[in-house]
């Protein structure tokens, strides 16, 4: 038994209520690391019958790793599993599946062309003798269901026809009745919803969960919707269950001080903020005045200088990435509002355009939008730009391309274990996105749009990449880098515009910067 | 020392068609009398130039993750036009420039088919197999009987040869292979075949790079058009003469010959080179069934039953040998 968590609440000592409280899934102990990096350590929680348990915390903070180790497609470094009073030694999402845990991931891909009753039953179609599916009974059975939610479409509607939000509820129908789960994680499964359907969602859940005594399990990056929704809310910080409690326990404010550690800032960061004054040149470079997105963003107002990097802090969903897929290109005719190059106005069309305004934008899709996959590492950090190396014949002028590929390599510190000749795959997560950085740097960009730079970037090379980016990038061109994560945000930027329900809401100087602040700012706390 | 076998390895398994061009030529050479002999091994690359054209349009067309199916009907329809504007339209233009004419027909089939996928995005199979249809319905109507008597231009690119020893070799044999190098100069060295294999990996991630796509595809259905109907001046050089059904049913083979060269179905690999050995494998095994007197009615079933050897052979190597490799 672990004696340092003073914070611990009821976690380690089982609960028999006389009410008939139950616990239905243990999580005793758990530890996870990766190639000696501890990312979750010694957590111990209790999910009872009839409670909606929310998980809270940072970005890295360890949710992710808890949920996939706790519905089995991850195996724990150590500790045990209690699924209803029997220990799991190896759990799979199989295993999972039969002990009724159902998780509803926070993206699906969605079979389009299935109508909404077979993706119900997908896998355990209502049979009739002989084996054929029952199409009827299917039909039936759907629309039951469908009923039971109040959502009014026939079962026979194609899932490709419905909005995002009705998906996300049959997903969740699918896990309450088809599947029958018992102890469902919703893994910010509302992060993408409007707030009407949320609590339309909320409300059915909270039902569900008071009259058929099930358990949920809820992770989120909404304050205020945990506190509304949970019963009990668990904060992880840096792999460490900091406590559980009970809402009525809570308040917003404390709750937002112990996923960040405190109202304090940490010294490390005041030590950079001297590191961190430089001069702005021409600092209306890029402007953009009162430009609006159908539901996306709205009236969004700024303006970065060469030499300055302004970050754009925001939930998933806050309208951060519709923004700078907008001024990338990606968005054409979608947005009304202006957009200055120096004293010129620009439309965005589309991306190649905006590249010869000087306007380049960083996708956070790296995999699926920005990677070339067949290629090998030269062609993927070249990219658009074989341009620039060809000769009068117009023929690429290879010695030229590698001299290039080798001083962006060690400019980015690049690891290339198989040369730069290698596959692009052959290199980790961190390094292709360096990769990606330094092609955005071939282009001679004045502006450079960055999307959730350091994500799923390794520890180590973040910081280094993100010193990049202030120190070398910063000096010959406009940055505006958007992230959720807002450390990353302070350790880079001279200015944060925090962006909520796509309004931008609150701006912070270098010198104010505060992360309880700016994450309650991003909790849209004391708004409204 | 075991990065370096497997870097070998790799070499061996990303040519691997030209293992099998060898491991066909050694097996035909010792089962079969008169196999090995020079002229064989002149005309079986003589022999398989125009279809290799063809495998060249639809090897760019498959790097850049678009398919043209109506190459075989640009194959006849192009000459066609080439020599009817020249002989009945326009009798006045010297003979010679029907070739020219033939050319530009291929390029601007290829600029529609190009347009139609690209401006009204319709998928590429759909489109081209729709001019697919088009076009040798049009070559049927517009030469109900062959045109035997073409420009001498034609016989010389598709048909003359040169003395070297004692042999007589063809200049097709040259001038298709050079085309080839060219191809895959471009390819690896221009902007346009750079972008070209870059949108055919990934599209997307192209466009939000500033490649210009839509550019890019339309450029590649006017290249494969044009390839298409130099691969028809070929044909009718070496034969002589016009003929409506010129081609007619090739496209399969072509896709074949493609494919055998290892470029991928799914866009952005592949080597324009390995593509030559492709449609030269598929010559060679049509040879040896000839030279091995099989009933004439089988010859179809066998060469088909090659190719899926050819590929269950790449495969399963690919396979294993990678799975050894990342062990």
């Amino acid at each position: 038994m672990n004696t340092l968590a003073v914070d611990r609440v009821n976690a380690d000592t089982p609960v028999s209520d006389p009410a008939g409280i139950k616990t239905a899934y243990r999580v005793h102990g758990v530890g996870k690391s990766y190639s000696g990096t501890e990312v979750l350590s010694d957590i111990s929680l209790d999910f009872l019958t009839g409670e909606i348990h929310g998980i809270i915390g940072k970005n890295g903070a360890g949710k992710s790793t808890l949920v996939d180790i706790m519905h089995g497609s991850d195996t724990p470094s150590g500790g045990t599993l209690t699924v209803f009073d029997e220990t799991v030694t190896k759990l799979t999402p199989t295993l999972a599946h039969e002990k009724k845990i159902v998780l509803v991931p926070q993206k699906t891909n969605y079979a389009k062309d299935l109508t909404i009753s077979e993706s119900l039953y997908i896998g355990s179609y209502p049979k009739r003798f002989l084996g054929y599916v029952s199409n009827r009974k299917m039909m039936l059975l759907s629309r039951k269901l469908l009923q039971k939610v109040g959502l009014k479409d026939e079962p026979s509607t194609k899932i490709g026809d419905l909005s995002l939000e009705k998906r996300r509820l049959i997903e969740v129908v699918k896990a309450l009745w088809c599947f029958n789960a018992k102890v469902l994680i919703l893994d910010e499964t509302t992060a993408a919803l409007g707030i009407k359907f949320r609590n339309k969602l909320f409300e059915l859940l909270k039902k569900v969960v008071a009259e058929e005594k099930r358990t949920i399990i809820f992770i989120s990056h909404r304050l205020d919707e945990m506190m509304e929704f949970c019963d009990r809310i668990s904060v992880l910080r840096d792999g460490r269950l900091i406590k559980t409690a009970s809402t009525y326990d809570l308040d917003i404010e404390d709750l937002a001080g112990l996923i960040t550690g405190g109202r304090k800032n940490c010294k490390s960061f005041d030590q950079k903020a001297i590191y961190h004054s430089k001069t702005i040149t021409q600092p209306h470079l890029f402007r953009i005045a009162n430009l609006s997105c159908q539901g996306a963003f709205s009236d969004v107002s700024l303006e970065v200088g060469i030499g300055e990097v302004v970050g754009l802090a925001g939930m998933v969903g806050s309208g951060y990435s519709d923004l700078l897929r907008y001024l990338g290109g990606l968005l054409p005719n979608q947005g009304t509002g202006e957009v200055w190059m120096g004293d010129k106005t620009v439309i965005p069309h589309n991306p190649a355009f905006m590249k010869e305004q000087g306007v380049g934008y960083l996708t956070n899709k790296r995999e699926e939008e920005a990677l070339f996959h067949d290629l090998s590492i030269t062609d993927n950090l070249i990219g658009s730009n074989f341009k620039k190396y060809i000769s009068r014949l117009g023929l690429v002028r290879y010695a030229k391309v590698n001299q290039s590929v080798c001083q962006t390599q060690q400019i980015l510190e690049i690891k290339m274990p198989f040369g730069s000749d290698a596959m692009i795959d052959s290199l980790s997560g961190g390094n292709k996105q360096k990769v990606l950085v330094g092609r955005l740097l071939g282009c001679d960009l004045r502006v450079l749009l960055l999307d959730e730079v350091a994500e799923g970037v390794d520890i180590g090379a973040r910081r280094k990449l993100l010193d990049f980016i202030r120190d070398k990038v910063s000096k010959k061109a406009a940055v505006l880098m958007a992230s959720n994560v807002v450390m990353d945000l302070m350790d880079v930027c001279d200015r944060i515009l925090v962006i909520y329900q796509g309004y931008i809401i609150k701006a912070f100087n270098r010198s104010d910067f505060n992360e309880h602040e700016i994450y309650s700012a991003v909790q849209g706390l004391g708004v409204n | 020392m075991r990065i370096l076998n497997g870097h070998h390895i790799k070499l061996v398994l990303d040519n691997f068609i030209w293992v099998l061009i060898a491991f066909f030529l050694v097996l035909a050479s010792v089962a079969i009398d008169g196999f090995f002999t020079v002229e064989n091994f002149i005309n079986m690359p003589f022999h398989s130039a125009s279809l290799s054209m063809m495998i060249l349009g639809m090897g760019f067309c498959l790097l850049s993750d678009k398919m043209d199916l109506s190459l075989e009907s640009t194959y006849a329809v192009a000459p066609a036009i080439g020599v009817l504007l020249v002989t009945r339209w326009f009798p006045d233009i010297p003979g010679n420039f029907a070739v020219l004419f033939t050319i530009i027909t291929g390029a601007i089939i290829g600029l529609i088919n190009g347009l139609l996928v690209v401006k009204l995005r319709i998928n590429s199979f759909l489109a081209t197999l729709a001019m697919l249809i088009v076009l040798r319905g049009s070559v049927e109507y517009l030469l109900p009987v062959g045109i035997f008597k073409v420009p001498s231009l034609f016989g010389t690119l598709g048909a003359d040869t040169f003395l070297l020893g004692d042999f007589e070799i063809p200049y097709t044999i040259f001038i298709y292979i050079t085309i080839f190098f060219i191809a895959s100069f471009i390819l690896r060295n221009t902007v346009f075949g750079k972008d070209l294999v870059a949108v055919g990996s990934n599209a997307t991630a192209a466009f939000i790079a500033g490649i210009r796509v839509d550019r890019v595809h339309i450029l590649v259905f006017v290249v494969s058009g044009m390839c298409a109907a130099f691969g028809g001046v070929l044909a009718v050089g070496k034969m002589g003469s016009v003929m409506n059904q010129l081609g007619n049913g090739d496209i399969l083979f072509v896709f074949a010959g493609t494919v055998l060269g290892g470029i991928s179905l799914s866009g952005g690999k592949g080597k324009i080179m390995n593509a030559l050995g492709g449609g030269l494998l598929l010559t060679i095994i049509t040879t040896i069934l000839n030279y091995s007197e099989v009933s004439p009615y089988l010859i179809k079933a066998i060469q088909g039953l090659t190719l899926l050897v050819a590929m269950i052979l790449n495969n399963v190597i690919e396979i294993f040998v990678r799975s050894r490799l990342s062990r």
